[in-house]
């Protein structure tokens, strides 16, 4: 177990195609879930080092995900919320996220977030 | 002489108090005792002048006549003054009128008829007196004013008239007229004349003032000249002093000053006078007699002559020291009456409310205790008169403030545009104003008590919510129960139908005794309070403009940072994409084919998606400033739907679709609009429903006149709280969490179908999932084309 695995959690195909692309050229391992409840069956079945999570999303949402994810028992990996809103630091505070990146985001950007929250 | 003349002078007004109702007898009854009086006196104290033929009758009996005379005559003429009883004025008057007919009698016997005729008709007259006392002339206003002028003149007629027969048949040739005979007839003519005109003006003319003192002077002028030229030369004392009293009396009667004594004959003054001159002519005659007699007794026949002529002079001195006597006694009667008739001015003066006649002391212990008794009377009932005067001046003063008083509080009163009401302790009015009635709705000429009436019957104050007080809440209760003062509490005041908004204050009237009413005053606020209500009503208006705006700007708001994340989602996308290439070939220098396909693909899609977005956007843009245009065309629905099938499993590769098409007639819409009406609902469909669910769509006609678009699904469907919202601008369903777009792809379908005409329509169907249907008329078309293109 040396790569680190990362969850994304987006409902748009085309974002969760490429950021998980991009990990694994960089060498996470990625799993990716549709919405809150798909990534927390993923989540169940094995741990990640850390969880990008989209909040709008049909089913279960970020927040009633991060809200589930906190109460489940076991050491919790840092999320850090990819959001297209403008109220940043209401999302940290309302997910318990560690960081928030806005989209468009650069991908540069974002592989700098998943080394230094998933270490290599 | 002087008793005599002020005798027949004080009588001959007439008479008193009988005079003014009736036939006046007091002059008669005056003369009457007179002469009767001095007759008697003459009988008894010159019996010798009575020897003569003429008195024949009465010789035997001389002395009995005098007194007789004497003592009747002054009864008689103490009728008037002493006024007596009814029955003794009657038996007093047949009394002397029975001596007056035996007089005539005694004349008749020696036919001295002037004799016979007067004191046989006076005599006569006498004793009627007291019947004609009371008769009243028929012919009102010619009544003769008094039976002794009424006597004489008849009278003197029968006496001229026989005297001119006597005269025509050598009558007068008797010893009586021995002396007269000559002038005799010339006497009578005038007696008769005279006589005649006083009876016709007493009969016919006796309220004529000049007339009746003319005929009367007539008359009297003819008895005294009968006196002068017949009874003195004749030495008749009786015919004198008959003739001569008569004759004085009726040319004495129009004297002025004589009418004014009359009121003195009741006077105590003259009662007085009456009753001393009475006893004196009694004591004086007496004594003369008496003394007569005594002196006779011892004289010779030689000195008999000398007595006579002694009694004769002592007449004369009789009736000078009565005179003298009456004066005496009139001055001292005057003084004894004085302080009484005084007293009586003071008090006729007092009684017409003036006190300052002065009180003359009286020595006469009666009258002095009189005058004292009044005199305190008087004081006290000055001082009492004085303190009353105080008194009610100062009542008068205090009035007079009341009155001020009041007056400034009626103006007050009624000038107030305020309402103000008077109320007893029965909470009936006692005073209300004029701008009360108004607010009532009181008749103006209503009174208080109808007013009352009216206001207990018809008005009644209310909440602003139309409950009527309880009784214990009204205002004019509280004050008059507990004592309130209530201060401007605000009531609809209900008259009628009229309701006014009344500002109402009410407070409890006192006395020493407690609340004996209540005043409430009202102002009529209906005014304010409608302003105040159409300021609330517009604050209301104005909020709810405001927050429907600031719902607006919130729905905006929100749909703008919906949009930015709808739009920002592909964007990332597209960057995404592009970096991760461009990653790569830095990296290697060379990219793999298969992963820019992918890439590209993925560009591809996000770019359409983009596309889609703004084009979205754009029509909002449009529909709200109204520039969307239609560009109609014939459109073959079926076709149409047939041919975006592709497009849609192209779309939703993992969806199966099932179509269900029917023919339709042609309709004229703009057909790019009509399938992004379509692609909307196909995209809902695919959004609110698990993959596994087929989505249908249906194409039908409706009725010939159009056709039926039908999408249903077999997803959530729509929540109740939604249903009614799903068609508005910027709306998104709130029951089932996100799934993405911009809530406004069902709000721009709903207007291109109606800008066509057409309708959208929801439907939730059992089972689950929705159905939308939209339904297009053929809209436009031209005649000539359906049928060519139907053909076709």
């Amino acid at each position: 177990m040396s790569s680190r695995r990362i969850l994304v959690v987006d409902d748009d195909d085309g974002i969760r195609g490429f950021v998980q692309l991009a990990l694994e050229d960089e060498g996470f391992e990625v799993l990716a879930a549709r919405d809150g409840r798909e990534a927390l069956t993923t989540l169940g079945r094995q741990p990640v080092d850390l969880i990008l999570l989209d909040m709008r999303m049909p089913g279960m949402d970020g927040w009633r995900f991060a809200e589930a994810y906190a109460a489940a028992p076991g050491v919790h990996a840092p999320i850090v919320v990819m959001t297209a809103a403008r109220d940043e630091a209401t999302l940290v505070e309302e997910v318990g996220a560690a960081a928030v990146i806005a989209k468009p985001f650069d991908l540069q950007d974002l592989i700098d977030i998943a080394t230094h929250y998933a270490g290599r | 002489m002087s008793v005599h003349v002020a005798a027949p002078a004080a009588s001959a007004p007439v008479a008193g108090r009988q005079e003014a109702p009736g036939l006046g007898t007091g002059s008669l009854s005056w003369v009457a005792g007179v002469v009767s009086c001095l007759c008697g006196a003459m009988i008894l104290i010159m019996p010798h002048r009575f020897q003569t033929p003429a008195y024949a009758a009465m010789q035997p009996y001389l002395f009995g006549w005098g007194v007789a005379f004497l003592l009747l005559g002054l009864a008689f003429t103490g009728l008037v003054v002493l006024q007596p009883g009814r029955y003794l004025q009657a038996l007093a008057h047949v009394l002397v009128g029975a001596l007056w007919l035996m007089l005539a009698w005694g004349f008749a016997g020696v036919g001295a008829l002037t004799g016979v005729l007067s004191w046989g008709l006076f005599g006569i007259g006498i004793i009627l007196a007291p019947l004609l006392s009371g008769l009243h002339w028929r012919r009102s206003g010619a009544a003769p004013h008094s039976l002794l002028s009424l006597l004489a003149g008849l009278v003197a007629a029968a006496l001229g008239g026989s005297i001119v027969v006597l005269w025509l048949t050598d009558g007068l040739n008797t010893p009586v007229y021995a002396a007269t005979r000559q002038i005799m007839p010339l006497l009578g003519l005038a007696f008769l004349a005279t006589g005649l005109a006083l009876l016709l003006v007493n009969l016919f003319f006796a309220t004529h003032p000049r007339l009746s003192v003319a005929a009367n002077v007539a008359v009297g002028l003819a008895y005294l000249a009968y006196v002068i030229l017949q009874s003195i030369p004749a030495g008749a004392l009786t015919g004198i002093t008959l003739f001569g009293l008569m004759g004085l009396s009726l040319v004495a009667r129009p004297w002025p000053r004589v009418r004014a004594w009359r009121g003195d004959l009741y006077s105590l003054r003259a009662r007085l006078v009456f009753v001393s001159v009475a006893v004196t002519t009694v004591s004086l005659v007496g004594m003369v007699v008496l003394i007569s007699n005594v002196a006779l007794q011892d004289m010779t026949v030689a000195s008999l002559h000398e007595i006579e002529r002694t009694r004769e002079h002592s007449f004369v001195y009789l009736l000078l020291a009565l005179a003298g006597a009456s004066m005496a006694e009139i001055v001292m009667a005057g003084w004894l009456a004085r302080p009484l008739a005084n007293l009586s001015e003071a008090i006729d003066s007092l009684a017409a409310g003036r006190a300052s006649v002065p009180i003359i002391k009286s020595s006469i212990a009666e009258v002095a205790h009189l005058t004292q008794a009044f005199e305190d009377m008087r004081q006290r009932l000055l001082q009492r008169t004085a303190e009353g005067e105080e008194l009610l001046a100062a009542q008068e003063e205090l009035a007079r403030d009341a009155e001020q008083r009041a007056a400034a509080l009626d103006a007050i009163f009624n000038s107030m545009t305020e309402a103000v009401i008077v109320y007893d302790k029965d909470r009936n009015f006692t005073q209300l104003n004029g701008a009360a009635r108004e607010m009532l709705g009181v008749a103006p000429g209503a009174t208080v008590a109808e007013a009352t009436e009216y206001a207990q019957r018809y008005t009644w104050p209310e909440h602003g919510d139309g409950r009527r007080l309880e009784h214990q809440e009204r205002p004019v209760v509280r004050a008059l129960t507990r004592g309130e003062v209530v201060v401007t509490e605000r009531f609809v005041l209900r008259a009628g139908e009229r309701r006014t908004w009344a500002a109402m204050s009410a407070a409890p009237i006192r006395d020493r005794d407690g609340i004996i009413g209540a005043v409430a005053v009202l102002r009529d606020v209906s005014d304010q309070m409608r302003a105040n209500q159409e300021l609330e009503r517009l604050l209301r208006l104005e909020q709810e403009a405001r927050s429907q705006t600031e719902a607006a700007l919130h729905l905006r708001d929100e749909f703008l940072s919906i949009a930015a994340h709808e739009l920002k989602t592909p964007v990332t996308s597209l960057r995404g994409y592009a970096q991760l290439l461009r990653r790569r070939f830095d990296k290697t220098s060379e990219l793999e084919p298969h992963r820019v396909l992918e890439a590209l693909a993925q560009v591809d899609k996000q770019t359409r998606r983009l596309a889609r977005l703004a084009e979205q956007l754009l029509d909002v843009s449009r529909l709200e400033s109204g520039r969307l245009e239609l560009q109609p065309e014939e459109v073959r629905l079926p076709d149409m739907v047939g041919e975006m099938m592709d497009e849609f499993r192209h779309a939703y590769p993992e969806r199966s679709f099932v179509l269900q098409s029917e023919p339709c007639p042609p309709l004229m819409v703009d057909m790019l609009r009509i399938q992004q009406v379509l692609i909307n609902l196909v995209d809902n469909a695919a959004k609110f429903s698990a993959a596994d669910t087929p989505i249908e769509i249906c194409v039908a006609p409706v009725d010939a006149t159009g056709a039926a678009l039908t999408v249903r699904d077999y997803g959530i469907g729509v929540s109740s709280d939604d249903r009614p919202h799903i068609f508005e601008r910027y709306y998104q369903g709130r029951g089932n969490g996100y799934r993405g777009g911009m809530g406004i792809g069902l709000y721009i379908s709903r207007e291109i179908v109606q800008m066509h005409g057409g309708a959208i329509d929801h439907q939730a169907m059992e089972g689950g999932g929705s159905r939308f249907i939209v339904n297009l008329p053929c809209g436009p078309q031209p005649s000539a084309v359906q049928p060519g293109e139907g053909a076709a």
